[in-house]
Parts: structure tokens; sequence; C-alpha cells
């Protein structure tokens, strides 16, 4: 009992670091139906920001706010740089997400040239532990967490509340339609891809300092589980992304106690697996397939 | 440097073996496979382990055989389409091509993580070495005519591969298949089983993996999982689309072109900077500008496929197919 307590305990933490870059995820692939395989660099290139950063001052705000802007930028330019001129050319959007693939590689390898395939130590002091009620966590355990739902909920209430919230989800269900009702779907779209690439900017700061260490390929190894708790909540829906990357950081957290720590992956996949067979629209889908032809 | 222009033919060959089987899914089928590089290296290992015996410790993997290398290599094909049947069963089945593609390259993920870490399959991340050169036992070439010998017999291999595949593109069956590529539902009405049609494709393109992964074992010796980035699988892409995507000649010429000719010619970059890494990165930044370019202004290729009629956008009522997030030429 006092080790599923424990892994619930790291559970939350995955899970909330998941909820963040699953949320940036579904984001993108709400206004632009394009899954993005350069997102695992949106983190790298915050979490690299982060590290810089860190060169002028320590504070966790300032790096975070870097990792924010950085990846923010990275993912506005990489919209209106790649994915809007390709979708205006009427390229098939199959080839468009091979071409996000590719988009991949060459963040990838940029950084590679900038800073070598090593591994760079990039270490939050974790701080005291503490006992929360049945759970372990670090004072940076805390603050990252508190970090992330503080972020989620922003992101919620931006979702529900404001106005762009709004025209977002109006241009993710149709965008002509939206269009036709006097959204201006170009800015939103804009607009979301700087928003998601903030989200996951900032997804790789934390994921970076929780893990200590950081390489050019970092981000890309976190793809299968972001895309997983995308998935699983149902490709689209922010709000399914952020309760089905819970689960999922959870299950991966609690079964890291009865296999080795290094096949979390495999977990993550299985249940990948499971989503896809069963419910491949998501956890929480309740209408007819979209996935399925 | 003729040795030197020997071993780069060898990899031409064997490269475009596999990517002739990515071809067959990606070309013909119209499947988008993120996890061909781990059949690839299935077969690699798979032919490693049954031809290398026992090293000494505290190398640990599974077999251990000792067996002649066309034993070995049809071992290798079968475990790799043993493999790929279980992932193209999960994978292939009812799911949207963005689906399949996240499931393919999940799958890879997952291979790679496993065979890192998992010691006792195939020695994880130290991996395996020690491959004896093809048939060489029995005909004891010396080192300097070894590599003549085998070009010659990953070229005649190739040239097999190529003339099975020219029948099939022609046939009922590649026919189908382009079919069920341009448009599934219009395939499945006029009676076609595109469900096994794909699984078919699919467990033919992942079995020339497996061939093209026991030739790369005899050819390069070792093996490691970090000679099998699952990115990788972007440069066989990249070589199906500049050589022409679906036309087996097309490919060839991508291959030879591009990982070939490229991967070789940035190492001759001048060494501006003390990173390591810098040529291998150019190389793959450079195959990214090349996809992005190719797939931008939708070319065809050197040697485009004449039985393609991908090539044509739709202008009337593209705006729905968009809109449903369907092809536009």
């Amino acid at each position: 009992m006092q080790t599923v307590a424990l892994g619930v305990g790291f559970g939350l933490v995955t899970g909330a670091i998941l909820g963040l870059a699953a949320v940036g995820f579904t984001l993108q692939y709400a206004v632009s139906d394009i899954p993005n395989l350069a997102y695992g660099e949106l983190l790298t290139y915050g979490a690299y920001a982060g590290y810089l950063t860190t060169r002028w001052v320590h504070s966790f705000s300032a790096e975070a706010l870097a990792a924010a802007t950085a990846g923010g930028l990275v993912a506005w330019a990489m919209n209106a740089g790649m994915i809007e001129p390709f979708v205006r050319a009427r390229v098939r959007t199959i080839a468009i997400f091979i071409g996000t693939l590719a988009v991949s590689q060459i963040l990838q390898n940029l950084l590679l040239l900038v800073f070598g395939g090593a591994n760079v130590a990039y270490v939050l002091p974790p701080g005291a532990l503490h006992h929360v009620g049945p759970f372990l966590w670090t004072v940076r355990d805390g603050q990252v967490m508190a970090a992330a739902f503080v972020v989620m909920l922003l992101v919620f209430l931006m979702l529900q509340c404001t106005r762009f919230g709004k025209s977002l989800r109006a241009v993710s269900e149709n965008r002509a339609l939206a269009r036709a009702s006097g959204v201006d779907a170009h800015r939103v779209v804009q607009g979301t891809w700087f928003l998601a690439g903030a989200v996951a900017g900032f997804a790789g700061f934390v994921l970076a300092v929780t893990a200590g260490t950081l390489t050019p390929s970092f981000g890309f190894r976190f793809l299968l589980v972001t895309v997983t708790g995308a998935v699983a909540g149902g490709l689209g829906k922010p709000h399914g992304a952020m309760a089905a990357a819970l689960i999922l950081g959870l299950a991966m957290e609690v079964g890291a106690f009865y296999v080795d720590a290094a096949y979390k992956p495999l977990i993550a996949f299985g249940i990948l697996v499971l989503v896809l067979l069963f419910r491949p629209d998501g956890l929480f889908a309740s209408s007819v397939g979209r996935a399925v032809e | 440097m003729i040795q030197y222009l020997a071993s780069i033919a060898t990899q031409g060959c064997i490269f475009s073996i596999v990517a002739l089987g990515l071809n067959v899914i990606w070309g013909w089928a119209g499947d988008l496979d993120l996890a061909f590089y781990g059949y690839l290296a299935t077969g690699v290992y798979m032919a490693m382990v049954t031809s290398i015996g026992r090293l000494p410790p505290p190398t640990e993997y599974i077999l251990g055989w000792h067996l002649p290398f066309p034993a070995a290599a049809l071992i290798a094909i079968g475990s790799v389409i043993l493999l790929a049947s279980c992932v193209g069963a999960v994978a292939l089945r009812r799911l949207r091509a963005v689906y399949f593609a996240i499931t393919t390259l999940s799958a890879v993920l997952m291979l790679q993580t496993f065979v890192s870490d998992y010691t006792p399959l195939f020695n994880g991340y130290n991996g395996l070495y020690g491959m004896p050169q093809p048939f060489n036992d029995t005909l004891r070439l010396s080192p300097e005519v070894y590599p003549f010998f085998f070009l010659a017999f990953c070229a005649g291999i190739l040239g097999g591969v190529f003339v099975v595949l020219e029948r099939l593109s022609a046939s009922p069956f590649g026919r189908a298949l382009r079919a069920v590529r341009e448009d599934e539902q219009a395939a499945a009405a006029f009676g076609r089983n595109v469900y096994g049609l794909k699984f078919t494709a699919y467990a033919l393109g992942a079995a020339l993996a497996g061939l093209g992964g026991a030739l790369l074992a005899a050819s390069q010796g070792a093996f490691n999982p970090a000679g099998w980035p699952p990115d990788e699988t972007l440069d066989l892409y990249v070589a199906i689309f500049v050589g022409g995507m679906g036309n087996p000649r097309g490919v060839i010429l991508g291959v030879f072109l591009v990982i070939v000719l490229l991967q070789e010619a940035v190492r001759f970059l001048p060494i501006v900077t003390a990173n390591p890494s810098f040529p291998a990165a150019t190389g793959e930044i450079l195959i990214g500008l090349m996809v992005l370019v190719v797939i931008r202004y939708r070319i065809n290729g050197l040697l485009p496929d004449l039985h393609s009629t991908d090539t044509v956008p739709p202008r009337r009522g593209a705006g729905l197919r968009v809109e449903r997030g369907e092809a536009v030429g």
C-alpha cells in the first residue's frame, strides 16, 4: 500500500508534466488537423532556453519564462514558415505530416551542431523531502506540480472564458464555418501555435529540471508518451488530454514499481495500443468515431 | 580507394533492398510506416544471433547458433515478418493514416527501448559483434578480394528482388494495391479486400527489410542500438521521394543519390568545429530540407511511377476534401 501511494505521488508529478505536453500537442492538432511530430523539439528548445538563462540568472520564473518564450517562438515560426504555406499549396495532409518529421530532424540536428550530443546537466536543487499525507515529494516536485497545474488552469480558463478560447474552439470544430461567422481563423491558428509552443517549452523546462539532464534528442524521446496522452484524451480535445495525461502518468509511475523503470515507455505504448484498438477517439469520447474509417 | 568504393556500393545495394521494401508499403499501398527501421534492425540482430555462435561473457543474447548465412537470413526474414504481422495486425486495422503512422512510430520507439534495456535479448546497449563473412569459410577469399565477392552477392540479390518487384508491380496485386492507395472506399466497393491487401504488402515490405538486415549484418559485422535511430526511416522516405515513389528503378536511383552520395559527401565537409557530430548533423539537416522541398513543390521524383494517378491534383470539390483532412493532390 505504501509503495502504491509513493507511485501515485510520483505519478502526479509525471502526470502534471505530461498533461502540459499533451495539451499543447492536442491544441495544435485541434486548429491545424496535423499531428506535429516536431512537437518534441519544442520541449527541447524550451529546456535549452531555460538552461541558457542560467548563465545570467538563476530563478525558476525567469528560466520558465525563457523556456515558454522560446517554445512559443519556434512553434509560431514553424506554423508560419512551414505548415501554413504547405496547406495553402494544397500539399496532402499525410505529406505535411512527413514534413513535420523532417522539421523535427532539422531542429534536433541544429541543436546537435550548436551544443553537441553530450548530456548537459541541468538540475534545480531538489530541496528537502516532505511527507504530504501518504506521498513523498521534494520541494522541487511541489514547485513543478504547482506550476504545471497553474498553467493548465490558465489554459483551461482561457479556452472556456475568453473570446480567443471561444474562437479557438470554433476554428477547431470547423474552420470554414468559423471564418464565415467572422472569426479571423488565420490569427487564431497563429495564436494557438504560439500558445501551444509556449506550453510545450514550459513543459520541456520542467521535464528537464526534473530529469536533471538534457540532450538534443530529449524532447523526441518524450514525444511517444505525449502523443499517447493526446490520443488517449481524443486528439484535438484539450480537456481530454489533461485528464488522460494524468491517468497515463499515474499508470506509468505506479506500474514502474512492478516492472523495471526503464520500461515505462512500454507501459505507455501498451496503453496507446489498447486505446487505439478499443477507444480510438479517446477515453472520454461519446459520439461516433473519427479515427476509424 | 577501390575498396572504399566497393564498400559504398555494397551499402547502396543493401539500402536499395530495404528502400524497395518500404516502397511496397508506402509507394504502393500508401501506408506511412515509421517503424521500418525497427524491422531492418530486427533482421540484423536475428541474422547475428543465429550465426555468431557464443561470444565470451559478459555479452548475453538469445540463441547463439552457428548457422550458415542463408539459414540465418531466412530466420531473420521470418522473425521480421512475424514482428511486422503483430504490428500490422494492430495498426492496419481500421485506423486512419495518421493514427497508423503514430502507432508504428510508437512501436519502433518501444522496440528500441526494449532492445536497449533488456540485455538478455541482444546484449542491450553494447550490441553484438563478430558476424562471420558469409560463405568465406568455404571460399577462403583473401581480405582484398572478399569485398568484391560480397558486393557481387548483394548486387545479385538486389537484381533478383528488383525483377520480382517489377513483375509484382505490373501484376493484379500491384494494381490492386495502388487502387487501395488512391481510394480505399472505391477499392473496397470494387470488391478488393483492403485489409488483406495492405497486410500482405506490409509483410512483404518488412520481409525485404529483414533480408536487407541480414546483408547489413554481414557487411558491418557489429551492431548496437545506436546504429538504428528510428528517425532514420526518414532517410529512406527521402530516397523514395527523390527517386520516384512507387517505381522500383526510381527507388534504387534515389538510394544511391541520397543515402550513398549525400552521406558520403558530408564526410568530406571541411571541419569547422570541434564538434564530432558536425558531419552527421549537417547531413541530417540537408535531408530534412530536401524532404520539405520535395513535398512542398510536389516533385514526383526523377523517375516517376507511370502507374500512378496521384500526380494530378483534383481541382473541383477540393475545398470539401480539405475539410475532411483527406488527400488533395
